[in-house]
């Protein structure tokens, strides 16, 4: 032997959903406590949306990305749950527990983005308990409750997908906020207006805490720790202005796995 | 006994006989009309307003090719049917209900920035605003004082650019009976408190019935300001055929239609004869007075079936273009009134409501 290393074990943390996810892909983090490694398992969904139910059941395309993971088994059924003797054995040679994945989740920016693309430049909407983002009164003003109607409704299928997948046995799932907006849009071209667009994924982010409150589930949000406050600090910005660098992601990490250790 | 030749009515058209005009024919064949109208060209850009009879005759203009005026077509995310729920498109612009003359006058008025009412918005049981003169068009009211009054703002200059713009202006006149506020005379579409939001308040609030010379003073008004800024503009007048769902007047409600009706009649027919670019369309006749009144109302007499409403949109066309459009179907039975779009009536919300209290008070 010549100085190779053996690093230990990562544990695997499944993130799945929208393009939100590839910060994490292969990424391992270490928390400052002492304590295990985890190792970032991505499921990338593209153009995907919150379109997470087909019929009754969660849309095929999430159980599939599930079943490349082995979280599900043929029958779709959680693998964790399989009380057969080669889940067993295997554990017990692989050193790794038997116990329900963690499963952090991502949709919505997708269906936001969708919205913006609809409205254009031209409309903005009163945001009520605004912490500062202001309207500007010379759009047309698009009423709230049209905003809510619509995002409620986007969103169902995935909150619906969510509850569906901790009651199949999934008892360490969460969901991640919609990421924060840069302040400075005119230098990014997408489409919205600016203020719809920050607005926009302020109230889709109340949507998702809600739901989780409900579920009984963590929300992962990490605004106060990437914005000045109201926007996106510049330096955890992409240059596409939609998405967040890996060192943005680090604060994830931490809350994820917080979480994890709240839960036991 | 025999005519004299020297009768005039020898000379009058068949069309001004009872006995041939409507004695013994369908319903569906009779056209109240002695020729044809108000000629709108395909370019022609057309707008609508006025009481919920109104909202049948701009869906069925929208589907029948003409050039309809839509000054707010509503959040680009939303369903026609959203849209529609939330008061989009039901008119040339999402004003509500428009009952009155003077709602039509003061609508103008305030979109000119010409009048600006004192009267606040009003609140819902539930603390939502409302704006009190399109107090059904925003489902559950705004959140905020701010955003109901962007929302106004925005909506006036829209209403504005419509009256601009516009080619022909359909206006359907509704109801004679109104409440007022005692500080301004600004009109409201509904009574306070009815179940739309705000609180009665007598000394605030006050009701009237207008008589024909007002109804037509309001009227000269509106035409007076919508000449000086669209002097190219037509106009035609309607009056609807739905009975009233209550009257204030101390009298039977079918006394009290049958005045707020003829009121509104003869105001149609003051403004024809003085204007030349004011026409009538005889929707009203066509739905009442065709005789057939099973075909043409549902059971409760009130609402105004598809046939009458497929019988007046044909006779339309036909005396709106240069062409004889071929002559309507025999109108069906009796049927169940239609459910197509769920017109928007603010007064079937109201007598909902005021169900809704007698149910609890009876509890």
């Amino acid at each position: 032997m010549t100085g190779e290393t053996y690093l230990g074990r990562a544990n695997p943390i499944y993130f799945i959903g929208e393009s939100h996810t590839l910060p994490f892909r292969d990424g391992l983090f270490r928390p400052q406590a002492p304590g295990d490694t985890f190792l970032g398992r991505v499921r990338f969904l593209q153009s995907f949306a919150s379109r997470w139910l087909e019929g009754d059941g969660v849309h095929p395309n999430i159980l599939k990305a599930m079943q490349a993971e082995q979280l599900l088994d043929d029958e779709g059924n959680p693998a964790y749950l399989a009380k057969d003797r080669l889940t067993f054995r295997t554990a017990e040679v692989s050193g790794v527990p038997v116990r329900d994945p963690v499963l952090v989740l991502f949709a919505g920016d997708l269906d936001v983005f969708d919205m913006l693309r609809q409205t254009g430049k031209g409309y903005d909407f009163d945001l009520p308990d605004d912490p500062g983002y202001g309207v500007d009164r010379t759009l047309t003003p698009i009423p709230f409750s049209a905003i809510d109607m619509r995002l409620r409704n986007t969103f169902l299928p995935f909150i619906s997908a969510c509850g569906r997948l901790r009651e199949a046995g999934f008892g360490r799932v969460m969901i991640h906020s919609l990421p924060p907006r840069p302040r400075a849009a005119e230098m990014f071209d997408l489409p919205g207006s600016p203020g719809m667009r920050v607005k926009l994924t302020v109230f889709a982010n109340r949507i998702l805490r809600q739901a989780c409150a409900n579920l009984g589930m963590p929300f992962i949000d990490v605004w106060d720790d990437l914005t000045d406050g109201l926007y996106l600090r510049p330096e955890f910005c992409l240059k596409d202005g939609v998405h967040l660098t890996r060192s943005a992601a680090l604060f994830s990490w931490t809350k994820i796995v917080e979480k994890m250790r709240q839960a036991g | 006994m025999s005519i004299h030749p020297s009768s005039p009515y020898l000379e009058v058209p068949p069309s001004a006989r009872w006995r041939e005009a409507v004695a013994g024919r369908a319903p569906d064949e009779i056209d109240p009309h002695a020729g044809p109208g108000c000629v709108i060209a395909a370019t022609d850009r057309v707008a609508a307003a006025g009481s919920c009879f109104a909202q049948r005759i701009s869906a069925a203009i929208k589907d029948s090719g003409y050039n309809y005026l839509l000054m707010e077509e509503g959040p680009p995310f939303l369903s026609e049917e959203q849209k529609a729920a939330m008061g989009y498109g039901v008119y040339s612009a999402r004003y509500g209900n428009v009952y009155t003359a003077l709602q039509l006058l003061q609508l103008f008025q305030r979109a000119f920035g010409r009048f600006e009412p004192q009267e606040p918005l009003w609140r819902m049981l539930e603390g939502a605003f409302v704006d009190p003169f399109r107090p059904a068009v925003q489902p559950g009211g705004f959140h905020s004082e701010a955003e109901c009054l962007w929302d106004r703002q925005t909506h006036l200059q829209a209403v504005r650019r419509m009256f601009e713009t516009l080619d022909v202006f359909i206006f359907t006149l509704g109801l004679t009976e109104a409440w007022l506020s005692a500080a301004d005379g600004a009109v409201f579409p509904v009574c306070p408190g009815s179940g739309l939001g705000g609180v009665h308040e007598p000394g605030r609030h006050v009701f009237h019935n207008f008589t024909a010379a007002e109804v037509i003073d309001h009227l000269e008004q509106f035409l007076a300001l919508l000449r000086e800024v669209n002097p190219g503009a037509k106009v035609i007048l309607t009056v609807s055929p739905v009975p009233l769902m209550a009257t204030f007047e101390p009298r039977h409600v079918l006394q009290a239609t049958t005045y707020s009706k003829a009121v509104l009649r003869v105001a149609c027919e003051e403004m024809v004869r003085q204007y030349a670019d004011v026409h009538y369309f005889g929707s009203y006749e066509i739905v009442t007075a065709t005789g057939d009144s099973r075909a043409y109302f549902a059971e409760d007499r009130r609402t105004v079936s598809e046939a009458a409403v497929g019988h007046v949109i044909a006779y339309f066309r036909r005396w709106s273009t240069m062409d004889q459009q071929p002559a309507p179907q025999r109108a069906a039975p009796a049927e169940q009134p239609s459910t197509d779009g769920e017109t928007m009536c603010d007064e079937d919300k109201i007598e909902a409501a005021l169900r809704d209290a007698e149910m609890g008070a009876a509890r």
